[in-house]
Order: C-alpha cells, then structure tokens, then sequence
C-alpha cells in the first residue's frame, strides 16, 4: 500500500496503480478523454494532466504510477493551466457543430469545457476538413470524423475487447482521422459499446439518434433480461413529459459497469432488445375469448382464475412458468401452485430456443433468470415444458396456467391448436402479444421488467436487481402482484405489498438465498451461498 | 498479369521476408515496399496480402499505409520524384528550383503528368543538405540541383 | 587533431566493400575483443569513454546498455537507429553508404557487450543506396562468418536484419522507431516502461545511433582514455558535424567534440558564403533554438550548448548569410513540423498544424502583430505536454525564431511581407553549386551522387 495525498486528502492505495485510479477510487473528479479503466493506457489526448510536487511538469495520471508519500494536485493553477490549455487544442478543428450535434448533454467537450476550460477561444484559422460527417458505418453506428478527437477508445476496443479489428486512425498529424477499414462494416455482436464510449459526438447510435435530447432522459439501474449473463444495464426513459399511450418511453439501454458480470459492456442484443417494454403490449384483461362488451377488473379475471383453480380435480392442471420471471414471481408460483394447489405439472423451460453464445458476455439461453427457476421450483427433468405440453395435448389437463411462454413459438401452431382444444381452461399471463396469449379463456396482461421490482439470478447464481424504470403500462400489473392477490384470493396468508417482501420471504425459505435483502444484492448482486 | 497473380508470385519472398522477424506483424513494412515496388502503388489487394502473411488486421495495414510518405494510395508517375523542402534546401534555393521543375513537368505537388511519366511530392528533408538544394529522382539522389541539371535529369527519364 | 577516425574510410574507393574494409583494418578488433575479453570490458570502456548517443539526445551509452535488467530471462535486442531525418543531418548516410562495415563492426561489439543475439538496423526508406550497400555488406559479413553462428570462430551468435522504413521524421524517436519495425504506425511510446526494460517485442531492448556504434570499434582498439581525451569533458571522441546552408564548403566534417562553432564555420568550413554576413545559426538541426550571430562563439558539445539555450542535437550545423528572411525559415520549419507529426497527441498534433496556418498567414501578409505572440502561446502550451519531444522540438524554432528576431517578424507583418512570399532572399547564388574541391584533413568531404 501507498500513502498518497491528493488535494489534500490523505489516502492509502495499492501498490502500482495510476494515480488516475487512485482519484477515481477517491472520487475526485478529473477531466480524461482516451483513459478508459476498460482499455490499455493510450495516453494521447494528454488532458488528465495533473501537478505532483518534485515533478517539474504536470503528468498524465492514466499513466503515472502512485508512490509512497507523493503528493498530487488535481486543482492548483498549474494543473488546470495543463488541463484548460489541451481542451483548446482538442477543440481548435473541432467543428463546435452542437447544436446539431446529438452528443449534446453528453459531450465530453462540452461538460469539460464548462468545468475546466472557458478560455477565450483563440483560434482564428480554417478548421481542417474531413470528409466523413454522419456516415453510417455499420446497421448500429453513425461516425462524424470531424467531431473525433482520436482517443482511439473505439479503435482499442474492436482491438482488444472484441478483437474485431474494426476501427483504424489514418493519416497522421492534424489530418488523422478515424474510420474503418474502406468498403468494410461496423457489424459485431458488441457494436453498440464505442458509442457508449465515445466522449464526443464522433460515434454516435442510430437507434438512438435525433430521438431526444438526453436531458429528457430519466435512468433507472436494471439488469438485462436477454440472456442468462444478466448483464447490468441502465434502462434510460422519457422522464419529462409522462406517457400516455404515446409510441415509445424507453429510449435506450446503457451498460452499468459491473467488474464481476459484464465489467462496462453489453451486447447489440441485449442493447436493443428494449423495444418489447412498448411495443405489441397486451393492453386488455380478457377473462373468455367470447366476451365482448366492457373490459374486465382484475378482481374479475383473478377471482374467475382462482374459481376454476379451486374447482379442479388436484392434479389436473399444468403450468408453465417462466424463466423470464423474477425469483419472486416464482417463489409465488411455487407457492401457490406447487404448494397450495398441489399441482405436480409444473415447468418452466423451453426446450429449442438457445440462442448464440461466445465466451465473452452473450449466453445461448437467452432467459435472465433459468437458474432462479430451476432453484426455486425445484422441478424433475431440468423443468422442460415438453412433458406437460405433451399430456395437454393428450387430454390429461382440465386446465394450464401459462407464463409468458408461446406455445406457437416453441411447438408450433398445430401444438398450440391442439393444446387449445384439449385443455378446457388455458390462463395466459404475460407481458406481449403472441398467440398462445391470443388463444386463452383468460389473460392476464403482466408488466415487463422496466416496470417493476425484482431479482433475477444469472447462469452464475448472482442474484441481481431489476427496478421500476417507468409506470406498468396501461391495465398491466407486475406477476408478483398479480400471483400475491390470487394466491390471497386462494386463501394464502399473506399481504404483499412489495416485491422485497416477497423477496424476503425467499431469503427465509430457500438456502441458496439465506441472508439475502434487497440492501444486501445491492446494486452488483450477490452469489447464491452454495451448499 | 493480375495484381492477385504478381502477388502470388512474390510469396517465396514473402515467406522468406517473414522468417527474418522474430514476430510475422514486423514483416509489415517490408513486404508493403516490395509489393508497391512491383505493382506500383498500393492496392486493396496488397493490403488484404500483408495482412495475411503478417497477421496484422488489414485495417491496421491500412493505418500503416496511410502514416507513411512513401507509400502511394494512388497510382504515381513512372518516375516519382521527391523534392526536398528542407531548411537547407530553403536556404540554397529550392523554392526556385521548385517551381522550375514544376513548370517543366506541367505539374503541382502530388500530381502526375498526364503521361504518366513523372510524379512530384514535396518531400521533408531528405537529409542530403550537404547538395542543397536536391531531389530523389526514383531511387537516386540528386544533389546541387539548378536548371541545367534539372533539364539534363528530366530528359533521361524514360 | 590530425588523423580523422570516424571518416577514415570515407574517401576511400569501394571502403564499402569487404575486401577493401578488411585491407583497411575492419573487424580486426571486434575478432580480437570476442577472443580476449568479457562483455562488461566493453561497457565499461564505452563508459569511460565518455561516448554519448550521437542521434540527438547525447546520452551517455555505457549508462544505457547498464539499464539492461540483469536476471536475463528475455531475449536482448540492439537496433539501430538509422533512421537519419533530422533536417540538416546527412552525417549517417557517410557511414552507412561508405563505411557500413564499421557500423557493422560497431554492432558485433554492442551485441557482444549487451549480450544480444539479434540485432536490427533500422534505416530510412528513402536511403535506397545506403540500404543496398549496408545490406550488401550485411551479406559478405555472412558469408565471412562475421555474422550468423559461431562469429570469428567463437561460441557466440548475431543475426542482423536491415529494415527499411517507409517515410516518416517521427520513427528516428527511439520507440516510435520500435513500433514501426514492428509493422506500426510510429507513434512514440508511453515511458515508463524504457526500451532497455519494455522494447522491441516487448523484450529488453537496446537502441543506438549509427555514428555511437561506430566509435566503438576504435574505443576498443585505442583505449578508453584516448578516446575520451579527443572530446571535451564529458563530451568524449569527435563527431561527425553536418555542415550546410550558407557557408562556402558544406560537407561532413569529423572534429572533435567541443570544437568552437565560429572556428567550424569560418576555418573549417571555408566561411559565409560570398564573404557575406552571417545572421544566424542552427547548432543541431531544425529543432535546435537558433543562435544569431552574435552568439556562436560556443563550444560544440552536449553541455556547452545546452548552457547556451539551445543544443547540439545531431549536430546538423545550418548557416543563414544576411539574406536570409526568417520568417521564410520558420514558414518551412513550422511546415516541416506539421507534416512529421504522428497526430498521436493532441497538443502535438492540433498545435503544430495550427502554428503552421499562423505562420503562412504572416508569410502571405495576413496577420497581425497578435499573431506572434498567439504562436508563443501555442508554441509554450504544447512544450512538455506530449509523449515525445517532438512537440518540444516544434516549440523552439518557433519560440527562438520569433524572440530573437522579433524586430524582423513584427516588420514583415506592418509591410505585409515586403511582396516575398516564398523563397529565402534576394540572393543568386554565384554558379551552380558551393565550390569545393579540397579535402579537410580532418573529415568528410561531400559525396556527390549525380548521373
């Protein structure tokens, strides 16, 4: 360890890290364009200049290393003459295009030109021209060379986070310029992220482009629900002007650093896959296909559920959880449904629909919460679908309870007829359109994850926190509070009001979340405790 | 023959240039001079072939390609020549010779004449200031340069 | 000083051959070392020598190769620098192109001494010549089993590999030149870690001057002491100065370290050119703080330069006569610096491209009197703030040209450059070339390669 000071702050670090790591463990704030703690040192943009005594110039910290009794000024005279006089030189050909520019609020230049430049621009020349200004390089990425300022975070990361070798800095001295290799794509699984690490408007997400200003935006942290990594994500919605029945509220999805999951990054999948939170929404309670008239409460359609449910011969129904549900939600299936009800037919695992993996964050079972099932429900056979879908079929089943799940999707329209016509009462709860939710007596219309509280446990056992990022759309209700009032309308003994109740209860009764609270996972999650 | 076909021809060579270097990527420079040598400027096709004997991705041979002077993005002249705009060619006149040679050649910095003859770069010093002012005229130096000498160097040129 | 070292060979018909060379004494001393002595009598001859690095940055060698980490596990690799591009600088190419066996021999010692067993030479691309004879002698050191395995009959092994390089001022810094032997753009490194720790193939690396390794053969032949004792304190051996610009006989001229810049220009290199008055000088090529006239009575040495303001660099010696204009001189020094940048460090790469703009601007007569000090501005914001010392490097001329000219620039401005736009003077050189014809006992003469 080393004892350092910084700004007057004494602190004890490790051994041989930069003093750039050092002020961010401090958090104490220090301008840096090509550092990124994700990346090899580059060291070219030159602005984390900072004053340490008994060095004669001021130092870049992303690449100096801390020693014992060094002592380092991040705001003296000297270190923000360092700092303020680099920003002007990154700015001299910069093209000050912001107001066109949809980095705007998010710009690097401009938030550090606000904390550590306003200099009286000197720059009296023509700028030099560059000839790619809003050019597509790939289905994700919109590159603006003009506005780069060649901190080859982009380049590094298609280097050595990928190794797709997709960025390139041509030319050199002031007509260097960014771009990919001439007549090829931006086009991998991971494309999203130079955006995310771009710190000016050079690279920028036609997803997102032109959609809003980013001080609209609200953020919530989430975890992301398309795949079993469980990537950390930030789920950025329209927070200014609230929403009703408008086409879209989130905007984006941001990877939230997390060193033990996806460290700083998310896939293309995942990162786009948002678009389900607004778009084919089942929007309607619907208690039998043949209604027609007034829509349903949700006290209708729960207490014709619990009806039927109760009326059941024990053991003639089937359900079809889902590993897309929290652990809370399937604590409350297993509680209403293998407890309660007795019911033996559970599953939850679709058998066909692995996706692609790699061996960096992408997981071909593209469920955020397979192993919270299998835990929680504890179901013979690794909880495949197939044997209940298949005594359905057969007849066996008076009725089936299915989450999520599309029948159509996994079997097969004629498995979903004929499941359709050999169950007498199909419950169908979920989030999106599909047509096993079209084909049942009863839907219940669920929230997605950006609209509630939860966990969901990844492939590692990390079990991890989803949060409410906007309101339920519409009629929708979270599982968990749609399963705590029918499992009271069944006669369960409790009175959820919180998913952290729920969660808590859990923690009480499975060993594998033994001491967990909702304080406790945190934000970075906590590692089932393994028997 | 195809350039594809001249740069089979040159792998023996390759092979061999590889094998000096203690790592393939070191090879890079060394066989982007030899296939320009052959085919003139460098093409997609030599870059692509770099790569694949250097394991170097090819977006980074490209990077190399344009970090260089002496490599050509472009077709040049039969002959290139590089003029030197040194300090000490400054000193000894070369602005003058410069522009003679240009109006000779018809050309500015970076063209070819229309014959494909002659190309010009302005070159940074070429570090023969002891012959101030002077130019490298293909591989050769040319030094103590004046009109006279220009023309007698132009008119030998094929 | 009477016998000249360095260029002994330099005017000796086909020195660059091996049968020539070895009539001439070449490799009798690295056959000699290799047989009798341990690597360590090297460095520490080559330290006691006082050798510095001749490339520019005049470290002292010896130090250097001491660098080397001791437990050994890696490979050890010695490059040579002979990527000569500092504008006024030819001194290398004399070696390179007339005595490539003593370099050659200079590299066996090196090698010996730091214990390595490949060594590459990195030279200029657009030195066709010079790499063709250097490799030719490469060749016929091969086949004389000077080089390969079991060199002279020992134990001990070499590879040399000649390596070209492409066009590009900024790889003659020692880790850029790293970078592009290993098939990259040359951008300098971030130091720490140092070449000799962390260089080339991420092995302990060793990086020297043509002109440092080719001292050696004679520090080991002569002694230690004689060869310090040529030089000044601390300044050991002589020096191959490069002479060029205004003065009468422009050449390579080997004198010892410490020779006063008056005598160099006036005695040795026959004057100013046409008699006319000198008005200043650049010690140590373009990137060197020019010294007016009235300043070069100085020693030539690392340390008397430097305590002049300026430094020797690689003792490229540029003479400017009274006609020269110095705002055309820091119009092609500030073009220079723009084009050579790597563009790796912003403060580098925006300032040397914007001071170039400036300065056109003041050459067309565009500018105003704000402009100087906007160029000090930018010249002073770039100092020290890079990678590399090439935006130090572009700094100078501006900052020295512009401070000790001043009167000059601020003149031009208010008369819109007099109607000068480019060129040096008013002056029509007298013939076609400087005359020289007689030989300096002491060095080089010029090598003229016309057709």
């Amino acid at each position: 360890m080393a004892n350092i000071t910084i700004d007057g702050k004494a602190l004890t670090v490790k051994d041989g890290i930069t003093i750039i790591e050092a002020i961010d463990q401090a958090q104490i704030g220090l301008p840096r364009y090509c550092y990124h703690p994700g990346l090899s040192i580059a060291g070219n943009c030159r602005i984390c200049q900072v004053e340490v005594e008994k060095m004669p110039r001021t130092v870049i910290a992303c690449n100096t290393r801390v020693a014992e009794g060094m002592v380092i000024h991040t705001k003296t005279e000297k270190a923000k003459e360092s700092q303020q006089v680099v920003l002007e030189f990154l700015l001299a050909n910069h093209p000050l295009d912001c107001p066109v520019c949809d980095q705007a609020g998010e710009c690097k230049l401009q938030d550090y030109y606000m904390d550590y430049g306003l200099y009286d621009p000197k720059f009296n020349d023509v700028k030099v021209k560059k000839e790619k200004k809003a050019v597509s390089v790939g289905p994700t990425i919109m590159l603006d060379q003009e506005r780069c300022i060649l901190c080859t975070r982009c380049v590094r990361f298609g280097d050595e986070v990928t190794k797709t070798h997709d960025f390139g800095v041509f030319n050199r001295g002031d007509h260097s310029e960014l771009d990919i290799y001439p007549g090829k794509e931006l086009n991998n699984k991971y494309s999203g992220n130079v955006a995310d690490i771009c710190p000016v408007g050079a690279l920028t997400d036609k997803d997102f482009r032109f959609k809003m200003r980013v001080w609209y935006l609200g953020s919530q942290d989430s975890v992301c629900p398309g795949c079993s990594r469980g990537c950390n994500i930030q789920i950025h919605y329209e927070k200014s002007r609230p929403y009703h029945l408008k086409t879209e509220r989130v905007m984006r999805l941001k990877p939230r650093e997390n060193q033990d999951v996806n460290k700083w990054w998310m896939c293309d999948e995942g990162r786009y896959g948002y678009k389900p939170i607004d778009k084919n929404r089942l929007q309607k309670i619907r208690i039998s296909r043949s209604t027609n008239g007034s829509d349903p409460s949700w006290l209708m359609a729960l207490e014709k559920t619990a009806t039927v449910l109760r009326a059941a011969k024990p053991g003639a129904w089937g359900v079809l959880a889902s590993p897309q549900s929290t652990n809370e939600e399937l604590h409350l299936v297993k509680k209403i449904f293998k407890d309660l009800l007795k019911i033996e037919q559970v599953a939850f695992f679709a058998p066909g629909q692995e996706g692609f993996e790699d061996d960096f964050l992408l997981k071909k079972d593209k469920n955020p919460n397979s192993a919270g099932a299998a835990e929680i429900l504890k179901v013979p056979g690794g909880g495949d679908l197939t044997p209940v879908v298949e005594a359905a079929k057969a007849g066996k089943l008076e009725g089936l309870f299915i989450f999520s799940h599309d029948l159509a999707k996994i079997y097969g329209a004629e498995t979903l007829a004929a499941v359709r016509k050999a169950v007498k009462t199909v419950v169908y709860e979920g989030p999106n359109e599909n047509p096993t939710a079209e084909a049942a007596d009863v839907l219940l219309p669920s929230s997605s994850y950006a609209e509630k509280d939860g966990t969901f446990t990844n492939f590692e056992g990390r079990v991890q926190r989803i949060r409410r990022a906007v309101d339920p759309l519409g009629v929708s209700r979270p599982t968990w509070q749609i399963l705590a009032d029918l499992g009271a309308l069944l006669g369960a003994p409790w009175n959820y009001t919180r998913a952290e109740h729920v969660f808590n209860d859990l923690a009480k009764e499975n060993a594998a979340f033994k001491d967990m609270n909702y304080k406790a996972v945190g934000s970075s999650g906590l590692l089932w405790s393994r028997k | 023959m195809s350039p594809e076909a001249v740069l089979s021809a040159l792998d023996p060579q390759a092979q061999k240039i590889v094998a000096k270097y203690d790592q393939k990527r070191a090879a890079t420079l060394t066989l982007l001079h030899l296939a320009q040598d052959k085919i003139g400027h460098v093409t997609p096709e030599i870059e692509a072939w770099v790569s694949k004997w250097t394991e170097v991705p090819v977006v980074h041979v490209h990077s190399v390609v344009t970090f260089y002077s002496m490599y050509h993005q472009a077709p040049v002249g039969r002959t290139h020549i590089r003029f030197c705009t040194g300090t000490s060619c400054m000193l000894m006149g070369a602005a003058e010779k410069l522009d003679c040679l240009k109006k000779k050649l018809g050309i500015e910095n970076g063209q070819t004449t229309p014959d494909g003859r002659v190309s010009l770069e302005e070159a940074e010093c070429l570090c023969a200031c002891e012959g101030a002012p002077m130019m490298q005229v293909g591989d050769d130096y040319h030094l103590d340069l004046t009109e006279k000498k220009i023309d007698e160097i132009l008119g030998k040129l094929k | 000083m009477t016998e000249p070292i360095l260029s002994r060979n330099f005017q000796t018909p086909d020195a660059w051959k091996m049968a020539v060379a070895e009539k001439r004494g070449a490799y009798e001393t690295a056959r000699n070392v290799l047989a009798t002595m341990k690597p360590e009598d090297v460095t520490n001859a080559v330290l006691a020598a006082n050798l510095r690095g001749l490339g520019g940055a005049g470290f002292p060698t010896g130090k250097k190769w001491q660098f080397l980490p001791k437990d050994g596990k890696k490979p050890v690799y010695l490059v040579v620098n002979a990527d000569e591009g500092e504008p006024g600088t030819f001194k290398d190419r004399y070696i390179l192109e007339r005595d490539p066996h003593l370099m050659i021999e200079g590299i066996i010692l090196a090698a010996f001494a730091i214990g390595s067993k490949k060594a590459y030479v990195y030279i200029r691309g657009e030195y066709v010549e010079p790499f063709r004879r250097l490799q030719s002698a490469v060749d016929e050191a091969y086949a004389k089993g000077y080089l390969g395995k079991g060199i002279f009959g020992t134990a001990l092994e070499l590879d040399l590999v000649v390596h070209r390089g492409a066009g590009a001022y900024i790889c003659g810094e020692e880790t850029a030149l790293l970078n592009s032997l290993e098939g990259g753009k040359g951008y300098p490194r971030l130091k720490p870690p140092f070449p000799a720790i962390v260089g080339l193939f991420g092995c302990p690396t060793i990086i020297n001057n043509v002109e440092t390794l080719a001292c050696v053969p004679f520090i080991m032949k002569n002694g230690a002491a004689w060869f310090a004792g040529l030089g000044s304190a601390g300044n050991g051996g002589t020096h191959l100065f490069s002479i060029s610009g205004h003065v009468e006989k422009p050449g390579v001229y080997e004198l010892p370290m410490g020779t006063n810049l008056k005598d160099m220009i006036y005695t040795h290199a026959g004057g100013v050119r046409g008699g006319r008055a000198l008005k200043a000088v650049i010690p140590g090529g373009i990137s060197a703080k020019i010294l007016t006239a009235a300043e070069i009575d100085v020693k030539m040495d690392y340390d008397s330069l430097r305590n002049a303001g300026t430094m020797l660099g690689s003792a490229g010696v540029m003479v400017m006569d009274d006609t020269t204009c110095m705002v055309t001189a820091l119009l092609w020094a500030a073009k220079f610096f723009a084009h050579e940048s790597c563009g790796q460090c912003s403060p580098c790469r925006e300032g040397t491209g914007w001071a170039y703009k400036i300065v056109k601007r003041i050459h067309k007569g565009e500018a105003t009197i704000a402009d100087l000090d906007s160029l000090l501005k930018i010249a002073r914001n770039m100092e020290g703030r890079t990678i590399c010392v090439f935006a130090d490097a572009a700094a100078w001329p501006i900052q020295s040209y512009i401070t000790k000219f001043r009167a000059e620039f601020e003149e031009y401005i208010r008369s819109k450059g007099h109607g000068i736009r480019r060129g040096v003077s008013s002056y029509t050189p007298q013939g076609s070339a400087p005359a020289v014809s007689t030989l300096e006992s002491s060095g080089a003469r010029r090598l003229v390669k016309g057709k």
